[in-house]
């Protein structure tokens, strides 16, 4: 309760009329606790309460006759300011309260969100706590539950895959939840998790944050936390949550977030939260359809796949060379199975035998301790800044950490994305920036790693040449998924279909460009044959420009005839090569727009037409002086068109088309094939 | 506070009932219907002690169900602002303790807690502790509060309760 002395509010001094109250009465807002008269006698105010709370002292007799005059104290009070609250109740006062009045107030416990407090409580809690963090020398961890510590599939779905259905549960330590009634989960803790989970508890104090329900929640926490020592009642689920959507801190840590780290595999439901450490989503029960699952990044996702995929591939072959050895160690000359099962068995909390996780396929590997290896390191940096008196912040110290991995790396994309991507949708240009590297948008004697899609683009040959680093994209998804820069011997970028002559065939050509441009400005009106060589030119050219070849490139390869002109052929090859290399890429209205290019192309020539026409407009660009990188914004138009070089090419004299009429066009095709 | 009162309702029989036994499976039908729910006008039902009258039964055209007016007496559990009660303690957190008296679900907040009781964050257990360490309050502890407060919709009623009084307190 807070005490307050009321003064006179009104403007004209006046005489007391009578008081409502009397001392010891307990006063709502909007209650009227005395009337006034004013010294003229015209007007007669109600003085109203703005406070809910108990007169303490009432100032001015109800009887005196002295003149009262603005400021002049009448009552003294003690009111409450609602502060905490119950399902509509203030919790210190009792009172029922509007539901207007709950606006600003934050539900910061985790199991309760009909417990509410006002800023002001919550910053006052949040003091207390930051304290309590600060004297034990921890940070508050938030971790996510699918996906991060553990996978879960419904059993149903487990048992639509019959190498699942098949597999001895208990033996490979999938355990068995009943959430709801029938509903029972198969849940794999993720390699590590007791050693991280231990760990981190000596520095971190751990909350879980999920967007399952709050009974699979606790399930869970009980399951990998059975003495309930690590979460304790720290578990927020969906029940609790603001959002279906998305997650926040807000939601436990309303004012300060500078003492928090999230450990979450998406990122997109935290909305890019600077706090957050994002680890590669375990996935244990591959091929099950996992209803719990949710979209990712579809870039991401697909490297990720096509990644796992060959990785697994190749553990599989380590696999069989590293067992032995490593089974030596405890027993000899038994067979490798039941080795197996003595480690598994015998294998106690850990569940860190890696035979058996790769069997299920599962790479995973050790990233919890990669993960763990980071945190050790936030609040290692983070206590001593508090040591030095600073005031620090998580968030800084992972960006900074974030940003050592990349640190010396001068980065040049190339075929990665179309060249008029905004940086902000190129989503591998980001990560890599978040991770410290530089991106530059040319080779300058500072670049260090080429990125490339494909090979034969011109950064690709200018970086072979100077001999550096030349990766494939994925080389930035995996080094930032285990914090270390790879060896970019393993990431090589995919060659086309081509030998190593043409290649050099066409860096040759690029000498030649200057020379081919102009021939193609002046077979823009000669004859078909000549429009021909402009094309072929051009395709060179996108090839050495490092133009991202759209996927159109892929579409037409299948929709296009058969083409004598050798060079076309070839050409063709490497445009179907870089196009299903692009595929993983490409936006989704991208996605459309080669839709609409298969269907287009199959049904009627009329759009490749425009397109051509579109193409030959490009050649004129570049050859009247504007330097390759415009011309690359519209190659996949241009690409495509050379798919129907073969078809009629009276019109190439027509007006150009812009992009949007193109569009516009495409769409309406696409409507009437619908 | 307990009453014991008077109370109407209209019951619904299912016509496969209608037999020799229908009074008893219609006073069965009462008890489920009825006890244990809460109604905002006059508190929590806690049990039936006797029903006085079953009306005639009327059968209804539409769905051949037979209505029947009972009226029959109740204890009836309604908590009122100042009542002081005894409450087992369900949940401990920082910002305060939720208890249970029957029915009825209590906040007590720290701020309504003795100013010398602080909440332990440290133990296993979440609980508030006496500077002296003497007093405790944790999970199924028995309290003693007063109600400081009552919020009563049309179906359920919570309470917000204080221990910061004389006589208030663990009950040991």
């Amino acid at each position: 309760m807070n005490s307050i002395t009321l003064e006179y509010p009104f403007e004209k001094p006046g005489y007391i009329d009578s008081w409502r109250v009397s001392q010891g009465d307990r006063i709502e807002s909007g209650q009227v606790l005395g009337t006034f008269i004013t010294n003229d006698k015209l007007d007669e105010y109600r003085f109203i309460s703005k406070y809910d709370g108990n007169v303490k002292a009432i100032l001015i007799d109800s009887k005196s006759k002295t003149l009262i005059s603005p400021g002049d104290q009448l009552l003294s009070i003690d009111y409450c300011s609602h502060d905490i609250q119950f399902k509509g109740l203030c919790a210190t006062c009792g009172r029922v309260l509007a539901e207007k009045e709950n606006d600003n107030s934050f539900s910061i416990l985790h199991g309760h969100s009909h417990l509410t407090v006002s800023h002001k409580e919550a910053q006052r809690i949040e003091n207390i706590n930051a304290k309590r963090l600060l004297d034990n020398r921890k940070l508050s961890l938030v971790l996510d539950l699918d996906h991060t510590v553990i996978h879960a599939v419904t059993e149903h779905g487990l048992n639509s895959v019959p190498h699942w259905r098949n597999i001895d549960r208990e033996k490979s330590g999938i355990h068995n939840i009943i959430v709801n009634g029938p509903m029972v989960y198969c849940i794999k803790k993720r390699p590590h998790l007791y050693k991280f989970l231990k760990k981190v508890n000596e520095l971190f104090e751990l909350h879980i944050y999920t967007m399952g329900t709050r009974n699979y929640a606790t399930q869970i926490a009980k399951l990998i936390d059975p003495s309930q020592i690590l979460f304790k009642e720290r578990i927020l689920s969906r029940d609790d949550s603001v959002g279906m959507n998305f997650k926040t801190l807000q939601r436990l840590f309303p004012c300060d977030d500078s003492m928090v780290i999230i450990v979450d595999d998406r990122s997109d439901v935290w909305k890019k939260s600077r706090n957050l450490i994002q680890v590669s989503p375990y996935v244990y029960f591959t091929d099950v359809i996992d209803s719990l699952h949710h979209e990712k990044q579809p870039l991401l996702l697909q490297q990720q796949k096509e990644k796992e995929e060959k990785e697994r591939m190749e553990k599989d072959k380590q696999q069989q060379d590293k067992e032995p050895q490593q089974l030596e160690e405890d027993i000899k000359n038994v067979e490798e199975e039941i080795q197996q099962d003595k480690q598994e068995t015998s294998g106690d909390e850990k569940y860190d035998s890696d035979s058996k996780d790769s069997q299920g396929g599962d790479d995973d590997g050790h990233h919890l301790e990669v993960i763990l290896e980071k945190l050790i390191k936030i609040h290692k940096l983070f206590y001593e800044a508090i040591d030095r008196q600073e005031k620090p912040h998580v968030a800084n110290i992972l960006d900074g950490i974030k940003q050592e991995l990349f640190n010396s790396v001068n980065l040049v994309m190339s075929g990665v994305y179309p060249l008029n991507t905004p940086p902000h949708r190129q989503p591998l240009r980001l990560q890599a920036e978040e991770f410290g590297a530089k991106v530059q948008n040319d080779i300058t004697p500072q670049t260090t790693h080429v990125v490339a899609a494909k090979k034969g683009t011109t950064k690709v040959n200018r970086a072979l040449s100077k001999g550096l680093k030349v990766v494939n994209p994925q080389w930035i998804v995996e080094s930032t998924r285990v914090w270390s820069k790879l060896d970019e011997d393993l990431f090589p970028v995919p060659s086309d279909n081509q030998d190593e002559m043409e290649q050099s065939g066409n860096a040759n050509a690029n000498d030649n460009t200057d020379t081919t441009s102009t021939a193609v400005n002046e077979s823009l009106h000669i004859d078909q044959d000549a429009l021909k060589a402009a094309f072929d030119d051009i395709e060179q050219e996108l090839e050495l420009e490092d133009g991202e070849s759209d996927s159109s490139g892929s579409s037409l390869n299948s929709s296009s005839d058969e083409n004598d002109d050798d060079d076309n052929d070839k050409e063709l090859d490497e445009e179907e090569s870089a196009g299903s290399v692009e595929e993983g890429n490409k936006d989704d209205d991208e996605e459309l727009l080669s839709d609409s290019n298969n269907s287009n192309s199959n049904s009627n020539n009329t759009t490749n037409l425009k397109k051509r026409k579109r193409a030959a407009s490009d050649v004129s660009h570049s050859s009247n002086g504007s330097n390759g990188s415009s011309l690359n914004g519209d190659d996949d138009n241009s690409s495509s068109s050379i798919s129907n070089i073969d078809g009629d090419n009276d019109n190439d004299n027509d007006d150009l088309l812009d992009d949007s009429e193109l569009t516009n066009l495409l769409e309406e095709e696409l409507d009437k094939l619908i | 506070m307990f009453f014991h009162l008077t109370l109407e309702k209209d019951l619904h029989i299912h016509p496969k009932h209608c037999g020799p036994n229908l009074f008893s499976i219609a006073t069965q039908q009462l008890h489920s219907e009825v006890e244990g729910t809460c109604s905002g006008r006059y508190g929590f039902i806690i049990t039936i002690t006797s029903v006085d009258f079953i009306s005639k039964g009327k059968v209804l055209e539409s769905s051949g169900f037979v209505v029947f007016q009972v009226r029959y007496n109740a204890i009836i559990f309604k908590p009122f602002r100042g009542e002081v009660l005894d409450a087992i303690v369900t949940k401990v957190t920082n910002l305060g303790f939720f208890a249970e008296a029957g029915p009825l679900s209590i906040f007590v907040s720290t701020q309504l807690i003795p100013s010398d009781m602080q909440f332990d964050a440290q133990s296993a257990n979440p609980c508030f502790v006496s500077e002296d360490g003497s007093t405790r309050i944790s999970k199924d502890d028995e309290v003693r509060l007063q109600i400081k407060g009552t919020r009563i919709d049309a179906t359920e009623i919570f309470a917000i309760g204080s221990i910061r009084e004389d006589y208030l307190g663990v009950i040991s």
